[in-house]
């Protein structure tokens, strides 16, 4: 039994040995441990012979030994000063004893250390409360890999496993950013361990973005009422409330007047707005409905119209005109809405809640529109007030708090 | 050659002398036998003949001095048979001397002598094939050996007395030197003269590399 084992534990020995020796990579600055085994013909051991270790690649001798009871002798070489790549150690003894000379040769590839490096891109600008990508590359540039490789944003953490010398590999992050327009940073980091070494590694990122503000507004500005036949002008007001110009395209449909419909273009600055003014002309109808829409930057903004056309027979509530004895179309108020106004008409951004122009139920009726905005992650709240003017002379103000939950921008005006 | 001398004393009132011990001569000595003529009154004789015989063949003839002394001498031919001879010192008759003929027998033994000579490796290494070559004085066949600490670890054959014996260095011998010595079995009648071959065992090492490890 205790020679079963003496096997088993020699057959494990000479195993461990194997797998040592193939074992010939080694970082940079690593002490390695060469052992040797003098043998004779029989294959046993010699003992007292010297032993000599050169690094034939760099010409430095490593040391030396004398083989000891049982055939071994071991040098320690520290590889702080060897150039990277493959050395060939020779290893050989001298003549002496009765023993004759031998050497052998070992081939060890110094590597350079493991380094991680990490490099990050993310959008410059992005919406508030908006989910977006950040991509981080870990790359190793040096030889020796790292292990386990861990590259974490915010609590998130992803395991990309090894990464071998000279080798990169990306990963991507989804997160969100603040509510508050302005300039962020977020900073990742990566870390792993040195092949061979267990040395840990680490390196940081730090990558900047800022959080803006992006939105258009549209407004229809038209007379109240026109007389059937008339040629009338409107203008459409498109506004960028956003912090990035864009280019708008705007698609106006006319019922119950020619041109039904018009298609238009404008290039919009930051914060500026835009008079678009058409003429058309009233059809039979009692009543002309206006919808235009903008579209620009993933953003899309509406609005409705209504004008009432008055037939041949005189007005129930204007004065007659001078030339034509109708009275004449009841104009809007030109300055009732501001440019900022027009923001409670905007899509904040792609994926935004879509802001929808109040829709309107009378003909003779305008507002006056005042718009707060504060977004947060996921909604945004929309106060708006309104000074409804009543066509033939009546006026009266309507106050309308709107609210806009997830998505849903809806001013309903009555 | 070697020279072997022999005493024979003759008394020429006796008719044999004592025979002498039986003396080992090697083929190519040359055997001198010396002695003295007396006569009965143990007076010497001189000038008076004296001759070796091989039977009937005389191998030697001399005239004895004033003092009576004589010598005579043979050189046993190269070919002779081994093994026991008797020579026979033999005065004839003598009528101007008045003396009558007289013999006494010498006893000899002709032997081989057999040298060995051979040359070898200086340096031999376990497993390897060590070839010992040589020559034999006084042996044209017949067979050597090749022996370590007493014991034969080859034998060869002699032809036209040169030799060739080949072996393969045992495992278990030890580094260092060693002695080899060279000799024949010899035989009846033959004397072998060895010789030794010094050479060392040197230990072909192997180196393995068993352990590269950083740490």
């Amino acid at each position: 039994m205790r020679r079963k084992c003496l096997v088993v534990i020699l057959a494990l020995l000479s195993l461990t040995a194997a797998l040592a020796v193939a074992q010939t990579k080694i970082v940079e600055g690593q002490l390695v441990t060469i052992t040797v085994r003098l043998t004779d013909e029989n294959g046993g051991p010699i003992a007292g012979v010297l032993v000599h270790f050169l690094d034939e690649t760099d010409g430095v001798e490593i040391g030396t030994d004398t083989t000891d009871s049982n055939g071994y002798a071991s040098v320690v070489w520290d590889t702080s000063s060897a150039s990277a790549g493959t050395h060939s150690i020779l290893i050989w003894t001298e003549e002496a004893d009765y023993v004759e000379s031998t050497q052998t040769r070992v081939s060890i590839e110094i590597l350079t250390p493991a380094e991680l490096r990490l490099s990050v891109t993310a959008p410059a600008a992005v919406r508030p409360g908006s989910s977006f990508v950040v991509r981080a590359t870990v790359s190793n540039v040096g030889q020796a890999a790292a292990q386990e490789v861990v590259v974490s944003l915010d609590g998130q953490a992803k395991s990309i496993g090894d990464l071998e010398g000279g080798k990169n590999t990306s990963a991507e992050f989804t997160t969100a950013s603040p509510d508050e327009p302005g300039d962020y940073s977020l900073t990742l980091q990566a870390s792993g361990t040195e092949w061979g070494t267990g040395r840990l590694l680490s390196a940081t990122a730090r990558v900047y973005y800022r959080v803006k503000m992006e939105g258009i507004a549209l407004k229809i500005r038209a007379p109240y009422s026109v007389r059937e036949g008339e040629t009338f002008s409107f203008s459409v007001d498109v506004s960028n409330v956003g912090e990035s110009p864009v280019s708008v395209s705007i698609f106006i449909e006319l019922r119950g007047a020619e041109p039904s419909e018009v298609l238009d273009s404008t290039y919009l600055e930051p914060g500026s707005n835009q008079a678009l003014t058409y003429e058309a002309k009233a059809e039979g109808v009692e009543e002309i409905e206006i919808i235009a829409e903008a579209r620009g930057g993933g953003l899309r903004a509406t609005d409705r119209a209504t004008i009432a056309v008055i037939p041949s027979s005189p007005p129930l509530t204007q004065q007659p005109n001078a030339t034509s004895g109708i009275p004449p179309p009841t104009e809007r108020p030109s300055d009732l809405i501001s440019p900022q106004d027009a923001t409670s008409q905007s899509a904040l951004a792609q994926g935004y809640p879509e802001v929808q122009t109040p829709e309107r139920q009378g003909y003779n009726q305008d507002r006056t529109i005042s718009v707060n905005i504060s977004v947060a992650r996921g909604r945004a709240e929309t106060s708006l007030s309104t000074a409804p003017v009543l066509a033939g002379g009546g006026s009266g103000g309507v106050v309308l708090l709107i609210a806009v939950l997830r998505g849903i921008w809806r001013v309903n005006q009555r | 050659m070697k020279k072997r001398d022999l005493l024979a004393l003759l008394f020429l009132t006796l008719a044999v002398a004592p025979a002498l011990a039986q003396t080992k001569v090697y083929r190519g000595d040359t055997v001198t036998i010396s002695g003295v003529v007396r006569d009965e009154l143990g007076n010497p004789v001189a000038g008076a003949t004296v001759q070796l015989l091989d039977g009937t063949t005389v191998l030697d003839s001399t005239t004895t001095t004033s003092d009576g002394s004589f010598t005579l001498s043979w050189t046993v031919p190269s070919d002779h048979p081994l093994g026991p001879k008797t020579l026979t010192v033999y005065v004839p008759e003598q009528p101007s001397l008045y003396v009558e003929a007289s013999s006494t027998s010498v006893s000899i033994e002709v032997w081989a002598l057999v040298v060995v000579s051979a040359s070898g490796p200086q340096r031999i290494h376990r497993g390897d094939t060590v070839t010992i070559t040589g020559s034999v004085q006084g042996m044209n066949s017949g067979t050597v050996e090749v022996q370590c600490n007493g014991n034969t670890i080859a034998t060869g054959s002699v032809s036209g007395s040169q030799f060739s014996v080949s072996f393969t260095v045992p495992n278990d011998w030890q580094k260092g030197p060693i002695t080899l010595t060279v000799t024949s079995p010899g035989g009846s009648y033959v004397d072998v003269q060895g010789t030794q071959v010094s050479t060392e065992l040197w230990i072909r090492p192997t180196i393995e590399v068993t352990e590269v490890s950083g740490g």
